[in-house]
Parts: C-alpha cells; sequence; structure tokens
C-alpha cells in the first residue's frame, strides 16, 4: 500500500537562501506525525511544498500516490491550516464554513449538517453572524481548523495549529486527529511546542537548517534515549548538530 | 523616515528606480498630451486659454483641498501598522510625530500636483506661460498647505467631536470647497465673490487684501492645529491605518444594510454552482470591506470634476457626449481601484482557492466577473442618472458598446496587473500608480477605435452601413481574445 504522502528530497529557496535542503519523509495511514524543528528550520516551506502552495525547485511530493499537479481531486481529501491561517474577512463565521466546504466540492444537505456540528463542536455557534474581522486571533484559529475539518480529510496537515488555540479547542482537534486516524488516515503536524507534540504524534521528523536530522516512530527515538523526553532528545540533537558544524 | 517608507525601496537597485521614474514620465507624457489637445481645440474654436487657466485654477485649488477633507474624514493622519506599535509607544512626542507626517504629505502630494500642474500651464499658455506659471505655484502650494492643515485638524477634531461630529464639520467643509463645481453646473453668480476657502486661497498672489485673507487662512488652521495638537496623545489619534479605499467591514455592516432581495442573491449557500459562488463572494467583498463605496465616491468625484471642467469651458455641443465619453473614461478606473483592494486584502486568501476543487483560472474568471458587473452598474446608474437630470437624450449603439468596452477592458487589464505583482506591502507605493493608471490608459487605448467613432458627431448619428458591422466585430474579437486570455490563469503564491 503506498504512503498517504511521500516527500523526495524537495529543495526550496528564495533567492540566495536555501530554505529547504533534500528533505523526504513519509505519512503513512495511522500516522500522526510530527514535524519538528525550530524557528527558521524549513517545516512551513517543506508544508507548503507538499500541499502544493509552493513548487519545489527539486525533488518529488506524491499524495495518495499521485503528484500534485496530475490533478485536483486529492484536495477534497486534504485539510490544511497555515501558520497564522490568511481568512476572508468579509464572510460571516457561517458564510466561510460553509464556502470552505463548496470549495472542497462538497455539495447540498451534507454541507449544512457538517458546518452545523463543526460550530457546535468548536463553539463556533455563538459567533456565526459574526464577521471573520471581528474574531480574536483564538477564535480565528479555531474557525481555521474547522474549516479544515469540512471536508471530513483523509489527510490533514497542520502549520503551528496550538498557536493561540484555548485547551477545551485544543482537546477536540486531539479527537478530531484521532476520528481521522481511526479512519485510516493520517495526521502531519509542523510545531515546535514539544509537550504537545509529544502528546499527540506517534511518529517525529526532526528538520533542522533545512535538512532532516531524524525520523521515526516516537517510541523508537524515545527507547533509544533511555526514555528520555522528546524535549531533551530534540535539545541534545541540535546541540549536537551544533557542535558537528 | 516616512518618505522612506514609501520611497526607501527605489534606492535598492537601479530597475527600483528607473520603473516608476518611467512610470511618472508616462504619466506627465499623457497630462501633456491632454493639454496639446485642449490647445489644438483652442486654437481651432477660437477659444481664449487664459480663460481655461482661470477655469483650471479653482477646480485645481478646490480639487487639492477636497483630498485634505477626505484624509481628514478618514483620520488625517498617514501611518503603517508597525509606526503605531513601534514609534506610537515610544518617546518620540505625538507633535513631533504630526510634524513628520505634514511634512510626508506635503512632498507626497507636491510631488503629484505641482509639476503636473506646471506642465499643463505651460503647454496651455506658452510662450506666455511665465506669467502664469507663478501665481500657479503659490496657488499650489497654499493648497497643498491647507489641504493637510484641514486634514490634521480634522483627524484632531475626533478628539473632541468625536466620530460623527466630525463628519458633520467635514461634509460642510467639502461642501464649501466643492462650490466651484456647483457654479459650473448651477452658474451661481455669488460663488465667485464669496469667502470660501478656495477663493481665499486663489487671492495669494493678489496683493494687498487678498494676500492677507489668504495668509490669515492659512494661519488660522495652522493656530487651530497648534491648540488641538497642544496636549493631544497617541491614544487620541485615529490614523488612516493602510489606504482610504478601505473602510473596517464592521462598521459598515452595521450602519449599511442591503436591500433585502440583493442580501438574499448574495448569501453564499449550499446550493450554489462553483462560478456563481466565486462571483457571490467577490461581491460581497466589495460591499463588506468598503471598496466599492469609497470607489463609486472617488469616481464620482472625478466625473463631476470631468463633467464641470468642459461646461466651465463652454464646450456644450454635444454636453452628453462629454459625460458619456467622460464616464466610459473612467469606468476602468473602478476595476482598477476594486484590484488595488484585492492586493491589500484578498490575495493572501488565494491559498483558500489553491487548495480547492476548483482551478485558480476559475477564480480569476469569475473575478473579471465580477468586476465587469460592478463596472457595468455604475456606468448604467451615471447614464441613468444623466437621463433623469440632464434631460433625455438617446444612446447610441457606440455609447453601448463603449460602455461594455470599457468595462471588459478596465477588468481585464486590472486582473493582470494586479495577479502580476508578487508583493504589494504599502498602499502609498508607487506599484499603487501602475495598479490604479494603467488599466485606465490600456481601457483607452483598446476602446480608441470606439471612442474615436462616438466623438465624430456625423459619424455618431449617421454612421455608413459597414461601420456597426466593423465595431461589433471588433468588440467581438477582443472579448473573446480576453475571455480566452483568462482561461490559464495561474498564480504561484510567494512565500
Amino acid at each position: 500500500m503506498s504512503s498517504l504522502i511521500e516527500a523526495i528530497e524537495i529543495w526550496k529557496s528564495f533567492g540566495k537562501v536555501e530554505a529547504v535542503r533534500g528533505v523526504s519523509f513519509r505519512l503513512e495511514a495511522g500516522q500522526v506525525h510530527g514535524l519538528l524543528g525550530p524557528n527558521g528550520s524549513g517545516k512551513t516551506t517543506s508544508l507548503k511544498c507538499i500541499v502544493g502552495l509552493l513548487k519545489p525547485d527539486k525533488g518529488t511530493v506524491t499524495i495518495f500516490g499521485e503528484k500534485p499537479s496530475a490533478n485536483n481531486g486529492y484536495r477534497r481529501k486534504l485539510g490544511y491550516v497555515p501558520e497564522n491561517p490568511s481568512l476572508p474577512d468579509y464572510l460571516t463565521v457561517e458564510e466561510f464554513l460553509i464556502f470552505s466546504a463548496r470549495l472542497k466540492g462538497l455539495v447540498g444537505d451534507s454541507v449544512r449538517s457538517r458546518v452545523s456540528e463543526l460550530m457546535e463542536a468548536y463553539a463556533l455557534h455563538q459567533v456565526s453572524d459574526r464577521l471573520v474581522y471581528e474574531l480574536s486571533k483564538g477564535v480565528r484559529q479555531r474557525l481555521a481548523i474547522a474549516a479544515s475539518l469540512v471536508s471530513s480529510p483523509t489527510v490533514l496537515i497542520l502549520d503551528e495549529p496550538f498557536n493561540g488555540l484555548d485547551p477545551e479547542a485544543q482537546k477536540i482537534t486531539r479527537l478530531y486527529i484521532n476520528e481521522i486516524i481511526e479512519d485510516g488516515g493520517g495526521v502531519l503536524i509542523s510545531t515546535h511546542l514539544l509537550d504537545s507534540a509529544e502528546k499527540i504524534c506517534n511518529h517525529v521528523t526532526i528538520i533542522v537548517d533545512g535538512k532532516v536530522l531524524c525520523s521515526s516512530s516516537l517510541s523508537e527515538l524515545k527507547s533509544k534515549n533511555g526514555g528520555a523526553s522528546l524535549e531533551e532528545i530534540f535539545l541534545s540533537l541540535i546541540r549536537v548538530k551544533k557542535a558537528a558544524n | 523616515m516616512k518618505v522612506r517608507q514609501f520611497a526607501g525601496s527605489l534606492g535598492r537597485s537601479l530597475s527600483k528606480a528607473v520603473a516608476p521614474m518611467m512610470f511618472y514620465m508616462l504619466y506627465l507624457f499623457v497630462l501633456m498630451l491632454v493639454s496639446l489637445t485642449l490647445r489644438f481645440y483652442g486654437i481651432v474654436t477660437g477659444m481664449d486659454l487664459d480663460d481655461f487657466v482661470r477655469a483650471l485654477k479653482p477646480l485645481a485649488t478646490s480639487g487639492v483641498l477636497a483630498v485634505g477633507v477626505f484624509l481628514g474624514l478618514k483620520g488625517g493622519v498617514t501611518a503603517l501598522g508597525y509606526e503605531i506599535d513601534y514609534i506610537f509607544t515610544s518617546n518620540v512626542r505625538p507633535r513631533t510625530y504630526l510634524w513628520s507626517d505634514f511634512l510626508f504629505q506635503f512632498i507626497f502630494l507636491n510631488v503629484f500636483t505641482l509639476p503636473s500642474m506646471l506642465l499643463i500651464v505651460t503647454v496651455l499658455t506658452y510662450p506666455r506661460h511665465l506669467i502664469h506659471l507663478f501665481n500657479f505655484v503659490m496657488i499650489v502650494e497654499a493648497a497643498v498647505v491647507s489641504s493637510i492643515l484641514i486634514s490634521h485638524m480634522l483627524g484632531l477634531l475626533r478628539n473632541w467631536l468625536g466620530k460623527r461630529g466630525v463628519m458633520a464639520v467635514g461634509g460642510v467643509m467639502l461642501m464649501l470647497v466643492l462650490l466651484p463645481l456647483l457654479d459650473v453646473f448651477a452658474s451661481l453668480p455669488w460663488v465667485s465673490s464669496f469667502p470660501y476657502p478656495t477663493n481665499l486661497l486663489l487671492g495669494v498672489t493678489g496683493g494687498g487684501l487678498k494676500t492677507s485673507a489668504a495668509f490669515l487662512l492659512i494661519g488660522g488652521l495652522l493656530a487651530v492645529n497648534l491648540f488641538l495638537s497642544r496636549k493631544v496623545e497617541y491614544a487620541g489619534l485615529a490614523p488612516i491605518l493602510t489606504n482610504v479605499f478601505t473602510d473596517p467591514p464592521r462598521k459598515l455592516i452595521t450602519s449599511f444594510k442591503l436591500p433585502q432581495p440583493v442580501a438574499r442573491f448574495l448569501l453564499i449557500n449550499a446550493a450554489d454552482r462553483p462560478t456563481a459562488l466565486l462571483v457571490k463572494a467577490h461581491l460581497t467583498r466589495f460591499l463588506r470591506d468598503g471598496s466599492l463605496w469609497i470607489t463609486a465616491f472617488v469616481l464620482l468625484l472625478l466625473v463631476y470634476v470631468g463633467t464641470a471642467l468642459p461646461r466651465a469651458l463652454a464646450f456644450t455641443a454635444q454636453p452628453e457626449a462629454i459625460f458619456l465619453t467622460i464616464v466610459s473614461l473612467y469606468t476602468p478606473m473602478i476595476p482598477a481601484l476594486l484590484s488595488f483592494n484585492w492586493l491589500l486584502t484578498e490575495k493572501h486568501n488565494l491559498w483558500l482557492v489553491q487548495l480547492s476543487v476548483y482551478r485558480v483560472s476559475s477564480y480569476f474568471y469569475t473575478l473579471l466577473i465580477a468586476y465587469t458587473i460592478v463596472s457595468l452598474i455604475f456606468s448604467s446608474l451615471m447614464v441613468a442618472a444623466v437621463q433623469v437630470f440632464g434631460g433625455l437624450f438617446a444612446l447610441t449603439y457606440l455609447d453601448v458598446l463603449l460602455f461594455l468596452c470599457s468595462a471588459v477592458f478596465g477588468s481585464f487589464l486590472a486582473l493582470v496587473i494586479s495577479s502580476s505583482i508578487k508583493r504589494f506591502s504599502s498602499p502609498f507605493s508607487f506599484t499603487s500608480i501602475f495598479i490604479v493608471v494603467l488599466p485606465l490608459l490600456g481601457s483607452q487605448l483598446l476602446s480608441l477605435p470606439l471612442l474615436v467613432s462616438r466623438l465624430f458627431e456625423p459619424i455618431a448619428t449617421n454612421p455608413p452601413a459597414f461601420l456597426p458591422y466593423l465595431v461589433m466585430g471588433y468588440v467581438l474579437f477582443a472579448l473573446a481574445l480576453v475571455t480566452y486570455s483568462t482561461r490559464d490563469f495561474s498564480i504561484e503564491q510567494a512565500s
């Protein structure tokens, strides 16, 4: 069975800055895959290359076994929340969720029922008539995550999803992540919040300076490091890397 | 620093400096061509071009003052977000900041008004231009200084009168400064002797009492500003944060309600077909982010000024033709200004479409439809207004085609230009001029065959048999080309 997502040796530069330098990893069904790394390590650029918002200079990305450029059918099954998501300020909360559902190809009654369910889950029904412009940062983040879940995606990609998210919304998001995993999907999360990553992820890839430092299951990584916490492992790996440089 | 934040990028490379300069020269070149056309028209009709200069003075002065009132109603002080974060929290005194903003606005307004005014006057009156130039420099400078003082004064007055009070004061001031236009349309003889701001400033080089009155006005405005700013704190300033074309949607949506059928029509619902869904989303954005209303306001002002000038000069042979031509010429400005706002408020939301099941080209195609719909509605309303208030006249098929072409070509060019701009950080940058003026010029160029036919009276009213077919053929070909070009529109979002 092919991987849900496979990135092979992807490179991306912006002018003279090489943001991603040969990153490779896989997202398999049943994985909650944490993409970890310090600020500016290339996590966000890697994710943008994977979802198709950026075209890698070199390397290949396949989603559900196909290249993103081959067709756009995969987008229906893909949910994505960018870092600091930019949302249409001029729509109301409910309109935006309906709009997102329609953009993902959902039609008919399924749109209404899914939108209602997500508004209820993320406590957005109280602000359903409010413009996105009027929302606080936390509520915007809740809305962005709800919108990414509207098409019941098989693959969910979240870039720093817990920024500004309250514990209740974090818990709800974890429940939806579990639902995706139970249905045979996979979740890719980029974060530098190692506590959250340790709670959610069962697989991690650590990126430093645009390169993969290590990629393995969390349990394997921990047992190799004598049961140390993810934070301790991460910091020691960074120290070793710095010393090698 | 305020000048540097808008023009600082010019020093980064030769191309960044040359491109805006070339564009600025193009802007002056177009003004020169317009002035030359007027001069030749004047020679042919035996008109005294000094009359033109005399008519231009109050209109130009009022125009500059109107900009000040308009900015004042928006907050009066220009600022970018980081100025609020870093300068408003620093130990720089608010008065110092206001003074720097005064100098910034002075430079910015002068760049756009003084050279263009001097060029127009020189072309129109050469070789007697020197008589007028000094006079014009003084009047323009007096108007620019007063305009900024008015803008700051209205901004500061918010602390005393609140926003509603400022709107009332600003409204009265706007009516006062636009009196010369009223005079042009309604022929009010008392206007030329009425001591309102434009008249007072026009007397700046008049000597004696007239000069004193002009300086008294400027001094009065300065004194009011000094008084209002003596204890002002940053918390009391409401700067124009992003641009003058965008209002916070919350205020608009609460203060403005669409008629029920329109609101129902625009409501995004689950049963919409993809094209309808995206067109509705675009139209909703125009209405809710305020771009449409501000665009319509600016445009109405331009059309009003544009039609006032020919009347002031007694170009009355075909008043409706002049009006219709001006409406069609300014119509491309609607999509241009809307695309300006698209860059500011919507482009960064493109990721939603890029990750949707729709193609990005569908998004742009529907944006073209939305721009065209709004432009055509505007043209139709303007024509209807002329029919009602200016007396009925028959529209020729050329008028209808001209409106259609102006709307479609303007929309298409606005789309091409705005989508090809990778980075657009500041609404006050030189790039803004490209976005607004290029669709205007390009659309006029593409509509030229129609415009020429419309302006030649015998052709317009008594066309040769082949003309309708020729014109229709041209329009259909051009429209097909536009539609075809938007098919493969794509964009790669800059990181």
